[in-house]
């Protein structure tokens, strides 16, 4: 009787309760992504900006100090740097794999290899790279009985030429992964092109690139941010004595406090800030290519 | 004189033969389609002669040169492509262009010639948008019109209407025919739909498992198919298999009829086994038991399918001979031939019917 | 196309080179015996101590859990999308991309800010590494829950179950994970290969996970480290073989020249 009435006299509420039945079902993600993604990140700007009276600017405008401001520094160019040779590197390499220079068969044996190397990161890679260039690995050794002083002409694995080396071993990889689906996709293209007399050099000038814009793009926003946020292999590598914002961060939480924990929030802060600016630049690129992409 | 040209041509992937020693010629503004169920062979030939694929054996000759080892780039083959392969980056007008961009033509005349293709394919409003602003039925006209752009010397498709809804499909394929004609360009048109094979050829060739079964005009490949393959994938067709009563008599038994036939094969003796292969429209309602050219037999009728302007039916021969498939116009029933389930009825058919050797 | 594979082959060639010699270095340096010791004695040492297999354990386990985590979190969430409020998608694709923005280093920062001081069950240190790591698989664990239920049809598969009188959970548990299995193990071999060796994390936390052994123990035993190292390896490549194995149906490739 009493639902008969309800249903009737108020289909609204029986929406409304059905809309909130509903709801129910993306509560464990809300709840879960609130406690430890956004309260956590909240927290943080909020302790950033918190001095002893009242909101403050001070720790940001500590970051423009020498030191910090080299760390950030130093990041960003090691993620531009390994981000954009590892998105060329992998490009050229997913293209010879699929485009059909080379043998078919290596596809698999690629995609399978490029899928353990972009997962094998951090304090192993680390090891495996201080065996083959590390002062007594097995290339400089080798290099050195040909007469080639890897370390007496200046190169350090441990500098930040070695960590871009030792990076795009997982930053390779990852692109392979991420640019095959796109190649895939062009081997019609490419066939109409060739088709109508282009040659390789005006397929990808006029057509190839053009259309894979938008992926790369989203490409090299995630090898950005895959090395920005990379901690381990920098650390395991250099024994945390590079200046890169992680390590700092890092060095405050282990209770080496060699600055105030508001700076370390404050620096927190500035890597999601400078990931948010990254991916607001690809979603506006997103968004401009809209003109021609369905 | 054969315009193009096709030797021998055979190609192997990994153990499987996709094309097995395939030749035919095309004359200068033919059309002749390639005709087969998927994985025939069909698309890899056509393949072949754009130069994606290289043969392991073979020639492909247009206009007396041998382009067999040219790269694609240099064929000048207008392909179209099945999922029309438009370069979304670029308006229908510069998808046009483009072949031309290519060979550095000058771009006045690039201007004129895009003009002219769009206004050809009906499509000069148009000539802006980008591909995704257009409907399927126009992106495979743009991708007509950026083939035959360079002024070709083979028009090639490949399956150029499989996406399309089918009435689209139909006011296409006679427009394409339509276009072929004007500009009198000898075409390669690869197709699994016989329908559309039948409409659009001058000749058809049938593929089955990379051999081709039957080359020949669309009334020949219909009338006279060469082999079982070929009779029941172009059309429907009914296969009855009879016994040879007398070779010299001509007759045959079906189930315990008795029937009449004027050709049978030569190499058939009395006893043999022989099928034979009877179009469901031709085979008529009704009974005249004075016309001495006609074989008759009586069919219990299991279903009648509407089909429009015709009725399908589906029966089964009374004493004994299997079942029969049969098409017939769709005023039968208004003159009193009582088409319903369970009804028996008269069927008569001529009497030079094909008859093979039985397949076993 | 006769330049264009030679091209290719030296790139194949120069690649093949970067990344096999640094494994066979490292192999390499693994077999360098100590005085009196056989080559392997750097994995026998390694694979006799006791806390090799407890760090291994603690990873995979907590693996297991963020895998966990990511299923109660995000497939309930997907599936209603998918089925009822598909405007929401975008939204649930945002959130799950999200901790892509938010390095590991200040997640655990921020974790570490908010809940250490006493915040009830959230302070305990196991909480905090679980949900940490529930977090960074969340991407990976929603990229493959999305293609498994984008696969299946949703729609008609529920109408199809609630007419036969289904309740929510049978449809739940005998419908829908059944039918994303595999590209739910996928996601859940990838979270198990990319938390294995995870360090920053635990390390802030004070775990002893595998990527913290293998750190403290590479400081001290120089072959230990390549040893380490090469069955870190094996260990991705084995993770990674599997995800690629139980996923090979749900990811239609996209075939070549036919």
């Amino acid at each position: 009787m009493a639902e008969v009435s309800l249903a009737r006299a108020e289909p609204a509420v029986a929406q409304r309760v059905r809309g909130l039945v509903g709801a129910v079902w993306f509560l464990p993600l809300a709840v879960f992504s609130l406690i430890f993604l956004f309260l956590p990140s909240i927290g943080l700007f909020v302790g950033s900006v918190a001095g002893s009276h009242g909101a403050t600017l001070t720790y940001y405008a500590q970051l423009f100090q020498a030191q910090y401001l080299d760390a950030y520094k130093v990041s960003v160019e090691l993620s531009a740097a390994t981000a954009i040779i590892g998105a060329f590197a992998g490009l050229v390499l997913a293209w010879a794999v699929v485009g059909g220079g080379l043998p078919r068969v290596l596809r698999p044996f690629t995609l399978t290899f490029s899928g353990v190397a972009s997962n094998f990161a951090g304090i192993p890679l680390a090891f495996a790279f201080t065996s083959t260039l590390g002062p007594v690995g097995l290339v400089t050794v080798f290099l050195k009985s040909l007469h080639i002083n890897l370390y007496a002409a200046g190169f350090s694995l441990f500098g930040f030429w070695g960590l871009v080396i030792t990076y795009l071993y997982f930053q390779i990889p990852l692109m392979v992964l991420l640019i095959v689906p796109a190649l895939d996709h062009l081997h019609t293209w490419r066939e109409a092109a060739t088709n109508l007399g282009a040659t390789p050099f005006q397929f990808w000038r006029f057509v190839g690139l053009p259309i894979l814009r938008l992926p790369l793009l989203g490409a090299l926003m995630l090898l950005f941010g895959n090395s920005f946020g990379a901690y381990a292999t920098a650390y395991a590598l250099t024994s945390g004595m590079i200046n890169l914002v992680p390590i700092l961060i890092g060095q405050e939480l282990s209770g080496n406090v060699v600055f105030s924990p508001s700076l370390a929030d404050a620096m927190a802060v500035g890597m999601v800030l400078i990931m948010v600016a990254i991916f607001v630049v690809y979603l506006v690129a997103n968004r401009r290519s809209v003109r021609w992409q369905s | 004189m054969a315009f193009l040209e096709i030797h021998q041509v055979r190609r192997q992937f990994a153990s499987q033969v996709a094309v097995e020693n395939i030749s035919f010629t095309a004359d200068k503004g033919e059309f002749i389609s390639l005709l087969g169920p998927s994985g025939s062979g069909k698309t890899t030939l056509l393949r072949i002669v754009a130069g994606f694929e290289r043969p392991d054996a073979g020639r492909i000759v247009v206009d007396g040169e041998d382009v067999t080892m040219m790269p694609p780039q240099r064929r000048n083959m207008g392909m179209v492509f099945q999922s029309y392969a438009l370069f979304p980056n670029m308006t229908a007008a510069n998808n046009v262009a483009f072949g031309l961009r290519t060979r550095k033509v000058p771009n006045d005349q690039i201007q004129a010639r895009v003009r002219e293709l769009l206004s050809l394919v009906g499509l000069e409003q148009k000539a802006d948008r980008y591909p995704h602003q257009l409907s399927g039925g126009e992106q495979q006209r743009v991708a007509l019109a950026r083939a035959l752009a360079p002024n070709p010397r083979v028009l090639l498709l490949d399956e150029p209407l499989s996406a399309l809804d089918a009435l689209i499909r139909v006011n296409l394929r006679g427009e394409i025919r339509r276009i072929q004609q004007t500009l009198g360009i000898t075409t390669l048109y690869v197709t699994h739909d016989q329908e559309e094979a039948l409409a659009m050829s001058d000749r058809i060739v049938v593929f089955n498992h990379g051999r081709a079964e039957q080359i020949g005009t669309p009334e020949e490949i219909y009338d006279r198919p060469t082999s079982a393959f070929v009779s029941s994938f172009v059309g429907a067709m009914n296969r009855l298999t009879c016994q040879v009563i007398s070779r010299s008599a001509g007759t045959v038994a079906l189930g315990n009829h008795e029937l009449q036939v004027n050709a049978l094969p030569n190499d058939v003796t009395d006893g043999d086994r022989v099928e034979l292969w009877i179009r469901p429209e031709r085979i008529r309602l009704g009974w005249d038991p004075d016309d001495v050219n006609q074989n008759h037999l009586q069919v219990v009728v299991d279903q009648v399918m509407f089909l429009g302007a015709r009725l399908g039916i589906k029966g089964t021969i009374v004493g004994g001979g299997g079942a029969l498939t049969l098409d017939v116009p769709r005023d039968a029933n208004d003159r009193g031939a009582m088409l319903r389930p369970g009804a028996s009825v008269d069927v008569t058919f001529s009497r030079s019917i094909a008859v093979t050797r039985a397949s076993e | 196309m006769k330049r264009l594979s030679v091209g290719s082959w030296l790139v194949g060639i120069v690649a093949l080179l970067y990344f096999i010699v640094p494994l066979v270095a490292t192999a390499q340096f693994s077999f360098q015996e100590g005085p009196g010791q056989p080559f392997w004695a750097a994995y026998t040492s390694i694979l006799e101590s006791a806390q090799f297999w407890q760090s291994l354990r603690l990873s995979l386990g907590m693996a297991l859990a963020a895998v966990v985590i990511g299923l109660i979190v995000v497939v309930p969430a997907a599936y209603w999308a998918y089925l009822r409020v598909p405007q929401l998608k975008p939204w649930i694709e945002f959130v799950s991309i999200l901790p892509f923005v938010v390095p590991p280093i200040v997640l655990v920062l921020g974790l570490v800010r908010l809940y250490a001081s006493g915040f009830g069950p959230l302070s305990a240190r196991v909480t905090m590494l679980m949900g940490a790591y529930g977090v960074v698989s969340l991407p990976y664990m929603f990229r493959s829950i999305d293609t498994g239920l984008r696969s299946m049809n949703v729609k008609a598969l529920t109408e199809a179950a609630l007419g036969m009188g289904a309740s929510w959970t049978r449809i739940m548990f005998q419908v829908v994970l059944p039918n994303i299995r595999q590209s739910l193990l996928g996601g859940a071999f990838l979270t198990f290969a990319l938390i294995m060796g995870e360090y920053a994390i635990s390390s802030m936390l004070g775990f002893n996970t595998f990527g913290v052994y293998m750190l403290l123990t590479g400081q001290t035993q120089a072959q230990g480290a390549a040893a380490l190292a090469i069955i870190a390896f094996i260990l991705v490549w084995f993770f990674v073989a599997i995800m690629q194995w139980v996923s090979r149906n749900s990811i239609t490739t996209i075939g070549g020249s036919r």
